[in-house]
C-alpha cells in the first residue's frame, strides 16, 4: 500500500502528529452539527470516530510497508571507478543543511564535475529528520541520499534501510576507510561494514561566560570535577537569576550529557560485544552522583527543557557554564552576536580516569530504497572527499563543525582558522561515540528516564543507574 | 433496465434477497453515497481492522515483516508502569479540566444571557480562544508560564502573591495544573456557546410562572434553569471527556510529557510508542485500550442519563 505520493511526502510526518491533535476537533465538530436532544447518540459515535481517526493515522497515512526495496547485496558490485551516468539523473538528498551557503557552493562544484547528475534538496529541520525519514522509508518512498545523525546509522543499518557501502568504498579513489578518524568511522559501522560516510563531526566541550567568571574572580575554566563543582557553586546566585550550570531531564539529553562524566570516571556503557551492561559500575554510580548533584546549581525553569532551548539561558547570562557540542558555538555566533567576546570554550574537566567526551557527527548515506545508487554514490563520495570536507568545515567562516578526516583534523590549518574550535579538536583524542547498536536507543531511553527522575529527586542517583541497568539488560536479552 | 413491479401490499422483509433487490432499486442513492463510503472504508474501517491486527504483532514500520506476538503487547501494557502513569495523568487532566471548563462556561453563559450592553462583543471575545489555532495558543502559554521571564510570574511577584518565582511547567506538581488552566481557558468559550443555546431554549413561561409563585433568583436557577439544561450539560460532559481523554497538542508543545512523565497522557504515550520508539503494535494496543475505555465510559454515562431521564 502506498499512500504517499512524492510531492506530498514532505508533510506526512507532521500530518501524523496533527491527526491526533485534530481528533478532538473532529469529534466536536461532528457532534456540534447535530446538537440537540439526540446529541447523545451522536456524541457516542463521534467518540468512536475520533479514536478511529487516530487509529487510521497510525496505520493508513503513516505506515505502509516497504516491499519494493531492491536487494541489499548487489549494491556497488563491480570494479574500477563507478561510471558516470550517460543520461541525466536526478537524485534527492534529505538534510537540514541544504539551504546553507557552504552546501550550495559544494553543489555548484559538483554540478560542474558531474553535469548529468542533478541533486534535489529535501530540507527538513534537524529534530524532524529522523521521524520524516522513517515515514518515508515505511512509505516505500525514501530519498536517494541523506545526511544522518551518527546515532541513527546502526538503527537504520540494522533494519536494512541503508546501502552497505563497502563495495563502493573499495572502488573509490576519493574515499578510503582509513581516511577517517576512528571514532567517527565507528559511528557509521554496523556488523563490520560501513553504511555511511562520516562528513562532519563535533565533540562535547565546555562553554563558559568569561564575563561571569571575571565578575566572580575566576580566571581559568575548571579542569577537574572538584573545580567544576566549586565554580558552579560560586556562580550560583538564585536571587540574581544566575546559575552555575544547566541540566536537562528529558530524554535523551539527560543520558547524553552524562556519558562524558561516565567516561571521565573510567566507566563504560556496554561491554565490547554489546551484550553486557557496564554503566552500573562503581565509576558509573560515581559519575551519576556527581552529575545529578549539579542539579543544585542548575535553573529549575530549564530542567524540563533541552539543550537547544536552553541556549537562551546561556546567552542571557543566566547560566555560567554550559556543556554542549560544537554546534552551540555556531548558534551563539549567529543568533547572539551581542555576547561575542563574553564567552569561550574549553575541554571538559578531567575525572579520575582522565579526559573523556562524547563525539557525534553527521554522516552521508544511500537509502536502500534508492534505484539510482551509482549516481547517489557519486554525490556522497564527492561530499566526503577531502576537498569538499575542507570547504565544508575548515574553510567555512562561520561553521563550527569538525572535519572527520584525520589529515584535516590534525592539520595546523584548523587551529589557525578556527581558534575557537581548538578545544573541540583537542577533545577529539578523548572522544567516544555513543554505542552503535540497535538496542541502544531503547536503552538510552530507560537511562534518560531514570536520570531524569533522579534530577527531580525521585530516586537516588545510584539506584537510578541500577534500575536503568537492569531494564537495559532486559532489552539486550530480548 | 429492469422493470420495477409496483408493490401492491407491503410485505415483511425477506432477508438478503430483499435487501439486494432494494439496493438495486435505489442504486443511485448508493452511487451518491459511494465516495464517502469508499473513503470511510479505506481510511477508517480498514485502518481500524489493521490496527486491531497489529495489536497482536510487532512492527517497527521500517521493516516489512510483522512477527506475531500473541498477547505480548497486552501483557506488556498491563505491566507497563509508564502506561499506568499515563492513565492516572489522563484521568487527572480530565477530572480537573472538564468540570472546571463547564462550570465557568455556565457562569459566563448565565451572565451573558442577561440583557447587557455589548453582549455580542463579549460573547465573541469569550469564544475567540476556541477558534484560535491551538498550537499557537500553546506556544504563547508556554511563554506566559516561563519561570524567569513569564508574565504570570512577573505579575504574581509584583502583587506579592508569591515570593519565589514558580517553575510552572518544570515543576512536578505544577505542570499538570498549568496545562489544565490553559485548557480551561481555551474550552470555556465552547461550553459558553452551548450553554447559551440551551438557555435560550428554556421557555420564558416557566420563569414567569415561577415568579408568580414567588420564586427568587436562586430558586429559579436551581429548579428551572439547571434541570432544563441537563441535556446540554450531559452533552458537554460526554464531549468534554472524550476530548480530554485524547489530549495531545498542549502536552506535545508545552511539556513533551515531562517533568518525569507527570504530564504524559495516554494519547501522548501512544504517540511516543508509535513515532519515538516505532513500536506500532504496542501503540495500536494502547490506542485500542483508549478506545475501549471511552466506549465503556460513554455507555455508562448514557445509562445514567437515561435512568435520570425516565
Amino acid at each position: 500500500m502506498r499512500l504517499t505520493s512524492p510531492g506530498r511526502s514532505s508533510t506526512i510526518a507532521i500530518d501524523c502528529a496533527n491527526v491526533y491533535a485534530t481528533g478532538l476537533d473532529r469529534s466536536g465538530a461532528a457532534a456540534e452539527q447535530l446538537l440537540g436532544r439526540r446529541s447523545v447518540r451522536v456524541s457516542k459515535l463521534a467518540g468512536s470516530l475520533s479514536v478511529i481517526v487516530v487509529a487510521a493515522a497510525l496505520l493508513g497515512g503513516c505506515g505502509s510497508s516497504s516491499d519494493d526495496a531492491p536487494e541489499q547485496s548487489a549494491a556497488g558490485a563491480g570494479s574500477g571507478p563507478v561510471p558516470e551516468p550517460k543520461e541525466p539523473v536526478t537524485i534527492s538528498f534529505a538534510s537540514w543543511v541544504g539551504q546553507e551557503r557552504g552546501m550550495k557552493a559544494l553543489y555548484k562544484t559538483f554540478k560542474a564535475e558531474h553535469p548529468n547528475i542533478t541533486v534535489e534538496f529535501q530540507n527538513i529541520p534537524a529534530e524532524e529528520a529522523n521521524r520524516k525519514l522513517t515515514t518515508q522509508i515505511a512509505g516505500g518512498n525514501p530519498p536517494d541520499t541523506a545526511y544522518l545523525d551518527s546515532g541513527t546509522i546502526a538503527d537504520f543499518g540494522s533494519r536494512e534501510a541503508l546501502v552497505n557501502l563497502d563495495a563502493y568504498i573499495d572502488r573509490s579513489d576519493l574515499v578510503k576507510k582509513d581516511d577517517f578518524v576512528a571514532p567517527f568511522r565507528a559511528t557509521t559501522e554496523f556488523d563490520g561494514s560501513m553504511f555511511a560516510l562520516p562528513f562532519d563531526g563535533e565533540s562535547t566541550a565546555l562553554f563558559y561566560r568569561t564575563d561571569l567568571f571575571e565578575a566572580a574572580g575566576i580566571t581559568d575554566p575548571p579542569t577537574t570535577w572538584e573545580e567544576f563543582e566549586a565554580v558552579a557553586q560560586q556562580l550560583t546566585k538564585p536571587e540574581e537569576k544566575q546559575y552555575g550550570t544547566i541540566l536537562f531531564s528529558p530524554s535523551p539529553e539527560s543520558a547524553y550529557y552524562w556519558y562524558p562524566w561516565l567516561w571521565q570516571a573510567g566507566g563504560e556503557l556496554l561491554s565490547e560485544d554489546g551484550k553486557t551492561v557496564e554503566f552500573n559500575s562503581d565509576a558509573g554510580k560515581q559519575a551519576a552522583e556527581f552529575y545529578i548533584g549539579l542539579t543544585e546549581y542548575s535553573p529549575q525553569d530549564f530542567l524540563n527543557s533541552n539543550s537547544y532551548d536552553g541556549r537562551i539561558a546561556f546567552a542571557r547570562g543566566t547560566v555560567g557554564m554550559y556543556v554542549a557540542g560544537a554546534w552551540l558555538a555556531g548558534v551563539l555566533r549567529e543568533e547572539f552576536p551581542k555576547i561575542d567576546g563574553k564567552w569561550a570554550t574549553a575541554p571538559l574537566p578531567e575525572g579520575a580516569a582522565g579526559c573523556g567526551t562524547t563525539i557525534a557527527g553527521d554522516n552521508l548515506a544511500i537509502l536502500a530504497g534508492s534505484e539510482k545508487r551509482d549516481a547517489a554514490w557519486k554525490w556522497i563520495e564527492f561530499l566526503a572527499s577531502e576537498e569538499s570536507q575542507r570547504a565544508w568545515t575548515i574553510d567555512d567562516p562561520f561553521g563550527t563543525l569538525l572535519p572527520t578526516r584525520t589529515k584535516l583534523l590534525e592539520s595546523p590549518e584548523l587551529a589557525e582558522k578556527k581558534p575557537i574550535m581548538e578545544g573541540f579538536a583537542e577533545a577529539m583524542k578523548c572522544g567516544k561515540p555513543p554505542v552503535s547498536n540497535k538496542d541502544w536507543p531503547k536503552i538510552e531511553e530507560r537511562l534518560s528516564e531514570q536520570l531524569g527522575k533522579s534530577m527531580y529527586g525521585e530516586v537516588a542517583p545510584a539506584d537510578a543507574i541500577d534500575q536503568a541497568a537492569s531494564e537495559a539488560q532486559g532489552i539486550i536479552g530480548r | 433496465m429492469t422493470v420495477v413491479p409496483a408493490p401492491t401490499v407491503p410485505r415483511p422483509p425477506r432477508g438478503l434477497r430483499h435487501t439486494l433487490r432494494q439496493a438495486r432499486r435505489e442504486w443511485t442513492a448508493y452511487l451518491f453515497l459511494a465516495p464517502g463510503l469508499i473513503l470511510f472504508s479505506v481510511f477508517t474501517v480498514f485502518a481500524l481492522g489493521f490496527a486491531f491486527y497489529l495489536t497482536f504483532h510487532e512492527w517497527s514500520i521500517i521493516e516489512p515483516d510483522k512477527p506475531f506476538v500473541g498477547l505480548d503487547n497486552y501483557k506488556g501494557m498491563v505491566e507497563d508502569e509508564r502506561f499506568r502513569r499515563s492513565v492516572i495523568n489522563t484521568v487527572y487532566f480530565t477530572g480537573a479540566s472538564v468540570p472546571l471548563g463547564m462550570l465557568i462556561g455556565l457562569g459566563i453563559a448565565l451572565l451573558l444571557n442577561q440583557p447587557l450592553r455589548g453582549r455580542a462583543i463579549l460573547r465573541t471575545l469569550y469564544f475567540l480562544p476556541v477558534v484560535t489555532p491551538f498550537v499557537v495558543v500553546a506556544i504563547i502559554w508556554k511563554w506566559l508560564y516561563n519561570g524567569d521571564f513569564g508574565l504570570f510570574n512577573f505579575y504574581l511577584l509584583k502583587t506579592g502573591l508569591i515570593h519565589e518565582p514558580l517553575a510552572w511547567l518544570a515543576d512536578k506538581q505544577l505542570a499538570m495544573p498549568s496545562i489544565v488552566l490553559m485548557t480551561v481557558w481555551t474550552s470555556v468559550g465552547f461550553s459558553m456557546v452551548v450553554y447559551l443555546a440551551g438557555l435560550q431554549a428554556i421557555p420564558e413561561e416557566l420563569y414567569e410562572a415561577s415568579r408568580v409563585d414567588g420564586a427568587g433568583a436562586w430558586a429559579r436557577l436551581r429548579h428551572i434553569t439547571l434541570p432544563m439544561l441537563a441535556p446540554t450539560t450531559f452533552f458537554l460532559l460526554v464531549i468534554g471527556i472524550i476530548g480530554s481523554f485524547q489530549v495531545f497538542t498542549q502536552i506535545f508543545v508545552m511539556t513533551s510529557g515531562g517533568p518525569v512523565d507527570r504530564t504524559t497522557t495516554m494519547m501522548f504515550y501512544v504517540y511516543e510508542a508509535a513515532f519515538k520508539f516505532y513500536e506500532m503494535g504496542y501503540a495500536s494496543t494502547l490506542a485500542f485500550t483508549l478506545f475501549l475505555m471511552l466506549l465503556v465510559f460513554t455507555a455508562l454515562q448514557l445509562r445514567l442519563y437515561r435512568r435520570n431521564d425516565a
